[in-house]
């Protein structure tokens, strides 16, 4: 039942913003709705993540800790982003654009009702359909201003995802087939699948997984399917840009390990490891090659997402049970850090009317709070101390140094050339005098403060590892089979 | 006996190929609501034109005057290897289907050489396209053949037709059908029939095989045609007797010799349908397009050498 | 209905459906190619029909029928509702040739082939022989989306890579259960739909469907 309204209350507060033609009627269905989905998702992945699972819908719906890990990042990070929405919207769009913003809270509630879906269905085809229908529910929020750079961003997006994610559905289909020989129809299900992993046929396991990398790594935006990621996580508004590089970057990732776990169980992890390490160490660099000298902040954030996602991916591909718990807990840093910059950078762009890099001085004076938070959210996202993020980067690069010292240390390079881009890049900003003519203040500042939130977490996380947490994440790697 | 059938195909080939061609003009301007012609006309044609004075340009080599006679001579020379009835000839043995194209080839080569030869402007007008058309059309055949022997595991004419013929789901398999497809299109481009060329245009800028044999009159023209005619008969043979083996007579009993008979009769009719069917209702390409569709049937060759590879 | 001959005609339409896909690089006009999109999608709903009746699978007619109606009917509607709102728009060149695209399409089956015929020679269905074809039109459409820069042919390239992808599964494992295939259904109605918008706006924006217009966003 509360799996149930889990997805429920996301998908009715859609239709019913659809329905509603004043502003104060959209905020409250929209801001209750993200309460209610915030208060249901901690209180499901509390108790799956102390070690009940939880099934619904004739088990279309099935919650083991991965998917309550999933649910947890999914359910906190959008009440966040939502709160600091409302504030956005009513900046962005005056009530002459009033249509704007109904579609905007919207399908931003579709959009979590989709990620919702994907993240705690068995039937990995529903999964595949769910993951399609991110896209779909996305693709007019990137599109939401409604500029020819948008129009392009969007455009690019839908066809190369829905291109991406339609490998990935051959992928599934060959997973289906080598599980149909042994379970029949149950095969679609991963619980099914996943205990009769075993006896599959490799070869198509294999074939499968490789189509899944492709597929679900165009959503997860790891290079070479990446470049869609930077103009759309660019254009889109920054609380959707928050939620793209926090948590629909990790449902592709999510997607990727429910096929790994499987596939390891089969051929053992050498196979998909490598896979994993290659894509990683790929983006890694590609991005790096972007984040020596980026232009525009947006984009740099979206590129440094590509970066974390290949840093996830080493850490997938390095194995062993550090190498996969420092890329969950990365996975959950990364989210954290991403999408408190990508809102603070949506007020700095509120701001300073652009998102080139050389056009905002002095963030520190003209707008303090908005300043202090982006330093810090990017002194986490490159990764130092004492940020959790440093930590997670850390066992990750421990765990290769023993398995593949020099990927490791090739990752460890790019990493460092990552660091002095960012920043210098936000040293130019953060610092100097700002343009006269610019008022001084923070704009939005009462809509930041949920963003201490994730300030709190990453500085907590990174001094203190509280037990339940860890035992909450071996759960997730015994589902892993780690 | 063998030979007997031997020169009994050989003389079906000689005396039926102007039947075809009349057979051919009649279908088509049946379709496009004339009379036409009588179906025996281009007998009286060949006729006619052997009895005209023959008139040969002064600037002319041997060249000229040899290649009527090589066209006639290896046609007549294919017609003895290919199975029209029967598989069992006393040449059959010859009957390798890649030697068969070539010498095709060695008249449209010869013809083309001719087109030079008097040195006027249309003839090696026509005589560079018609090698380009060969050069393109060449590796399609020879792709399709491929594709056939694969899955036969022979090359010989004979070898081909006996073992399709055991085989009754043939217009199920796929690579067959393909091979067809790609045979027949470059078949309509040999043959200068529509869309690749128009064998009744005298429209200069568009001819190809008419704008080569301009210079010809009197018997030598009567040659060239007729062996235009028997290319064109053997073709059809080919492609019906290969593609579709329903009723060619596997052993030389009477009986299965009428059968044979009446059967090809039935093929080359629907054949003859179809061409006139296929030429009033599309245009002539224009030249340029001519390699987009030759590109496409060497695809469609290509797709079924792919198939008989990998497809039972 | 034997097995071999069930073999023989999956074979024959599977082809028929690839051809369908080539078709789409030789054609110029764009009510030729949605045309050859509906007939496709036709193809392999007689495909299911077939496969169903060999089966006794309901839910698999159920397949076919709903792909006459999404696949056959719909789209196609929307489809050549955009064409003719869109009129007679600037003809955007390809970046290859037909020829060399043609040739670029086989080599592709060829390596379609490389790539799953030890797949499919394990597979114990009558069906799996053509598995091969049907990656083949998948990677077709793919570089069909890649050469052609008219939004529409994009979208008919993904449509018909959506098609590759359903014949594939179709014939690995006669489909995949039916509440995902009806979800898949949903996916491409809703993606073509929102397609249409986006081409709506393109030739707003741009006064051409060429999306090779569409550069602004470098580094």
């Amino acid at each position: 039942m509360m799996l149930l309204s889990l997805l429920l209350i996301p998908l009715v507060a859609a239709a019913l913003i659809s329905l509603t033609r004043r502003r104060a009627w959209m905020e409250l269905l929209h801001t209750g709705a993200a309460i209610a989905v915030l208060g249901i998702g901690v209180a499901v992945a509390a108790e799956v993540l102390n070690g009940d699972i939880l099934t619904a819908a004739a088990d279309l719906l099935r919650v083991d800790s991965l998917s309550a890990f999933m649910v947890a990042m999914i359910t906190f990070l959008s009440g966040v982003a939502a709160l600091y929405a409302i504030g956005y919207i009513r900046a962005e769009f005056d009530d002459a654009h009033l249509p704007r913003a109904r579609l905007f809270f919207s399908l931003f509630h579709l959009f979590i009702f989709t990620m919702l879906l994907a993240a705690t269905t068995d039937n990995l085809g529903v999964m595949w359909v769910a993951i399609e229908a991110t896209t779909l529910a996305t693709v007019f929020l990137v599109n939401l201003r409604g500029s020819r750079t948008s129009l392009e961003a969007a455009y690019k997006y839908l066809i190369l995802s829905s291109v991406g994610i339609a490998l990935a559905f051959i992928g599934t289909a060959l997973v289906y087939y080598a599980g149909a020989a042994k379970t029949g129809e149950n095969a679609v299900n991963w619980s099914a699948l996943s205990a009769a992993a075993a006896s599959l046929n490799p070869d198509v396991m294999r074939l499968a997984f490789v189509f899944i990398v492709i597929g679900y790594g165009t959503k997860a935006g790891l290079a070479p399917m990446h470049t869609w990621l930077p103009d759309a996580h660019s254009e889109a508004p920054a609380p959707i840009s928050a939620l793209m590089s926090g948590v629909l970057l990790n449902i592709g990732l999510y997607a990727m390990l429910r096929f790994k776990a499987v596939v390891d169980l089969n051929v053992g992890s050498q196979f998909s490891g490598g896979l994993l390490l290659g894509v990683g160490l790929l983006s890694l660099a590609v991005a790096a090659a972007f984040l020596v000298r980026p232009r525009n902040y947006k984009r740099m954030l979206a590129y440094s997402s590509v970066e974390h996602m290949g840093i996830i991916c080493l850490g997938l591909g390095f194995g062993g049970y550090w190498g996969t718990f420092g890329a969950l807990f990365h996975i959950f840093n990364h989210a954290l850090s991403k999408s408190l910059l990508f809102i603070v950078s949506g007020n700095i762009l509120w701001k300073y009317h652009s998102a080139e890099i050389n056009d905002v001085r002095g963030v520190l004076q003209a707008a303090p709070w908005t300043g202090a938070l982006f330093l810090a959210g990017t002194f986490a996202l490159i990764g130092l101390p004492p940020f959790a993020p440093f930590v997670s980067e850390f066992i990750i690069f421990r765990a290769g140094l023993v398995t593949y010292p020099w990927i490791a240390a090739t990752g460890v390079i790019l990493l460092i050339v990552v660091f002095g881009g960012m920043l210098a890049s936000v040293n130019r900003m953060l610092y100097g005098v700002p343009p006269a003519e610019l008022p001084r203040g923070d704009g939005l500042r009462l809509w930041l403060a949920p963003l201490a939130m994730n300030l709190a977490l990453l500085l907590a996380l990174g001094l203190t590892f509280p037990p339940p947490l860890q035992a909450a994440l071996e759960r997730v790697l015994q589902v892993l089979g780690v | 006996m063998e030979i007997a059938i031997q020169f009994l195909q050989l003389a079906i080939v000689m005396f039926a190929s102007p039947l075809l061609v009349g057979l051919i003009r009649k279908a088509k301007a049946r379709l496009q609501a004339r009379r036409g012609a009588p179906v025996f006309q281009p007998y009286a044609d060949i006729r006619k034109l052997l009895s005209k004075e023959t008139v040969v340009s002064e600037n002319t080599s041997w060249l000229f005057r040899f290649t009527p006679y090589l066209l006639a001579t290896t046609m007549m020379l294919s017609a003895l290897i290919v199975p029209v009835l029967s598989t069992r000839t006393t040449l059959g043995f010859m009957g390798n289907i890649i030697a068969l194209i070539y010498l095709f080839l060695l008249g449209t080569f010869f013809l083309a050489l001719v087109g030079l030869d008097a040195g006027s402007a249309f003839g090696g007008m026509g005589a560079s396209r018609e090698v380009a058309i060969a050069a393109l059309a060449e590796p399609t055949v020879l792709i399709a053949i491929f594709g056939i022997a694969l899955r036969a595991g022979t090359t010989s004419l004979d070898g081909l037709i006996t073992r399709f013929a055991a085989e009754p789901l043939l217009m199920l398999n796929t690579g067959h059908l393909l091979a067809f497809f790609a045979f027949f299109i470059v078949a309509l481009a040999e043959n200068g029939r529509l869309p690749v060329d128009n064998p009744t245009t005298h429209l200069e800028l568009t001819m190809i095989h008419e704008a080569m044999i301009l210079e010809y009159s009197g018997r030598y023209l009567a040659l060239v045609e007729w062996a235009a005619g028997m290319k064109l008969f053997l073709f059809l043979t080919l492609l019906s007797n290969l593609f579709f083996p329903w009723g060619v007579a596997l052993d030389n009993t009477p009986v299965a010799l009428v059968i044979a008979l009446i059967a090809l009769a039935i093929k080359l009719v629907v054949f003859v349908g179809a061409i006139a069917l296929l030429e009033t209702s599309v245009a002539k390409l224009r030249l340029f397009r001519v390699p987009e569709l030759l590109a496409g049937s060497f695809t469609i060759a290509l797709l079924a050498v792919v198939t008989a590879f990998f497809l039972r | 209905m034997s097995a071999e001959i069930l073999s023989k005609l999956v074979n024959l339409l599977s082809f028929v459906a690839l051809g369908l896909t080539i078709l789409l690089i030789v054609r110029a006009r764009l009510e030729g190619q949605v045309r050859a999109f509906a007939l496709q999608s036709f193809v392999l709903a007689f495909l299911s029909v077939l496969i169903a009746i060999y089966t006794d699978s309901f839910q698999l007619f159920g397949v076919g029928v709903a792909l006459v109606i999404v696949k056959v009917v719909v789209i196609p509607r929307v489809l050549n509702r955009a064409v003719a709102k869109i009129g007679i728009s600037r003809v955007a060149a390809p970046y290859l040739g037909t020829a060399p695209a043609l040739i670029v399409c086989v080599l592709l089956a060829i390596i379609a082939f490389y790539v799953m015929t030890p797949i499919a020679s394990s597979n114990p269905l009558p069906t799996a022989d053509a598995m091969p074809l049907a990656f083949a039109g998948v990677l077709i459409g793919f570089f069909i989306m890649v050469d052609r820069r008219r939004a529409v042919t994009q979208i008919l390239g993904f449509l018909m890579l959506e098609n590759g992808i359903f014949l594939l599964a179709l014939l690995t494992t006669y489909g995949v259960p039916f509440i995902v295939e009806m979800g898949v259904f949903l996916d491409v109605l809703v993606a073509v739909l929102i397609m249409e918008v986006f081409v709506y706006h393109i030739k707003d924006n741009f006064d051409s469907i060429d999306v090779g217009e569409l550069g602004k966003l470098k580094e």
